[in-house]
């Protein structure tokens, strides 16, 4: 589904990522952790668009998209969410699903035409439990009411890759359960892969099938992740 | 449906008042609806695309000019300038648009105010062509539109239809996912929107229909003249967008009206009206940012509040 093949980027002397290979496949939910400034957003960015790699290739669905711009990523079906929450503040939590679908069809130019009620909005909307805020500003809805709506949104363009960047930052635990069975159950429903970053490592083990774990722009372990002592190191305290 | 009811409603009364007003205010109408069309112009930019426009008065003055010189100097029908007028001016907002949304917020405002005012000094200097600062005067008009009401009539057709096609697009998928690239430019990018064409077709869009305001003053005043490109112009539309209230669509057109009504009557007292006007300015911008509109929105939903508080 996703190959990231040898990818680096450099920031004037601060080599960001460093020559990161990683896979993802159909259907598969990944998890990259790593301590803070180890790149993962810079990874996040380089897959979905936002920056340009200086060397290196991304691979969607057998394309290279290395050339194409974030927007042209998106509508391939790599969607992505942030870390901190990102909706259209000015629109009710409806209308804010509503623009991403019209997004996702490619209607975002009919000027001459009306906006009608989508039956896929309220369902995306209501997917992510938000029904009942459907009229709401949405800038006016709580920080883990954002970041569920941003869920929605990029539900509703239909992705078959969700890179998600600490979904369930600045949450409560509660906040964060609900979050992670949602990431669950939509996965399950729907078949799209999971890539994301998450410094809460019981969100880490919960959900991810494989975990990769970047320092300092590169890749130093994936997979087992309890058998390595560099990682242990790392996260688990120095001792097995 | 209650909309609908609204816009027959202003029409008639638009329509009605060519048999009560005096020439003279029947002018004065017609200006204020051509300001209201010119704000609501660059409101679908501002408001609705959040991109502050400081050059909007280029594609007024080139809709004017426009028909000014296919008339004067082509030798064109008046009528056949008029219909072309905007779509020159939709021509000239794609050039100058296409660099401008290259930049965003402030890099944008001020390449728009370059490029307007780059466009001010070639019509200022081409003097030949286009009288300088002299302007071009008695315009040919069609032998229709000789009196003052034909003309108030014309602009008021004019304005409903071009305020019919403008509502129609505010209520569209583009409209919607342009306030989106107004709210959240990064999320709507990673969502699948090229934001710089989304802006880039409002940029046009709202160009052209400065360049009906524009046609429609040089019409109605039959003189055109070099002032209608100055950078001052261009926050004409800014203030009545903002007076009136940039969240709807009768706002800005409340608002531009307001600001020629106030300046013709305020002028015949005082020469303070800059002065007043920048009052004016401070008040709303502190006491009211949602301007007119927002404060009937308040009051009216603090009815509804104190309703259901009852």
């Amino acid at each position: 589904m996703l190959t990231v093949d040898n990818l680096s980027v450099a920031f004037g002397g601060l080599k960001a990522v460093q020559a990161v290979s990683l896979m993802v496949s159909q259907g598969e939910r990944v998890a990259i952790i790593g301590p803070n400034g180890a790149g993962k957003s810079t990874l996040f960015n380089l897959i979905s668009g936002g920056v340009r790699p200086d060397a290196g290739r991304v691979v969607f669905d057998g394309r290279d998209i290395t050339p194409l711009p974030a927007h042209q990523r998106a509508r391939l079906g790599l969607g992505r969410s942030f870390q901190r929450s990102s909706v259209f503040a000015k629109l009710s939590a409806y209308d804010n699903v509503l623009a991403a679908l019209t997004i996702h069809r490619g209607h975002g130019l009919r000027v001459w035409a009306r906006t009608t009620p989508q039956r896929a909005a309220e369902e995306a909307l209501a997917a992510v439990g938000l029904a009942d805020q459907r009229d709401r500003l949405a800038g006016a809805l709580a920080l883990g009411d954002q970041k569920r709506l941003e869920l929605g949104m990029v539900l509703a363009t239909a992705p078959r890759l969700m890179l998600l960047d600490e979904p369930t930052a600045g949450m409560s635990p509660e906040e964060t359960a609900g979050t992670v069975a949602l990431v669950q159950r939509l996965a399950d429903e729907r078949g799209f892969g999971v890539l994301f970053t998450e410094h809460d490592m019981s969100v880490v083990f919960g959900v991810a099938q494989r975990v990769l774990v970047l320092s300092q722009g590169a890749l130093i372990a994936q997979g087992a992740l309890r058998a390595n002592p560099e990682v242990q190191r790392l996260y688990l305290g120095g001792t097995p | 449906m209650r909309r609908q009811i609204g816009f027959i409603g202003a029409a008639a009364v638009l329509v009605g008042l060519a048999g009560v007003l005096s020439p003279f205010q029947m002018a004065l109408a017609a200006e204020m609806l051509i300001a209201g069309l010119f704000a609501l112009s660059l409101n679908l930019i501002m408001g609705f695309g959040g991109m502050v426009h400081f050059g909007h008065a280029a594609f007024y003055g080139v809709g004017g000019y426009a028909y000014a010189l296919l008339t004067l100097r082509a030798g064109l029908d008046p009528m056949l300038a008029f219909a072309l007028a905007p779509l020159i001016a939709a021509g000239f907002a794609a050039v100058i648009g296409w660099f401008c949304v290259r930049r965003t917020r402030l890099y944008f405002s001020i390449l728009t105010l370059a490029f307007g005012q780059l466009l001010y000094i070639v019509v200022f200097q081409a003097r030949d062509l286009t009288g300088g600062d002299d302007g071009l005067q008695g315009l040919r008009v069609p032998p229709w539109l000789e009196t003052e009401q034909a003309r108030y009539l014309w602009v008021v057709g004019v304005f409903l239809v071009c305020f019919a096609l403008i509502r129609r697009i505010a209520a569209s998928p583009f409209m919607l996912t342009l306030k989106a690239v107004r709210d959240n430019p990064e999320r709507a990018q990673f969502l699948g929107v090229d934001v710089r064409r989304q802006q880039w077709v409002v940029f046009v869009v709202g160009g052209t229909f400065a360049g009906v305001a524009g046609a429609l003053f040089a019409v109605l005043n039959r003189f055109v003249a070099v002032n209608m490109l100055f950078w001052a112009t261009s926050s004409e539309p800014i203030l009545g967008s903002l007076m009136g209230g940039m969240g709807s669509l009768v706002g800005p057109v409340i608002g531009g009206g307001l600001l020629i009504f106030l300046e013709v009557n305020i002028t015949r007292f005082t020469l303070y009206w800059p002065m007043i006007l920048g009052i004016i300015t401070i008040l709303f911008v502190l006491l009211a940012p949602d301007g007119l509109t927002g404060l009937v929105q308040r009051w009216r939903t603090r009815g509804q509040a104190d309703a259901d508080r009852r």
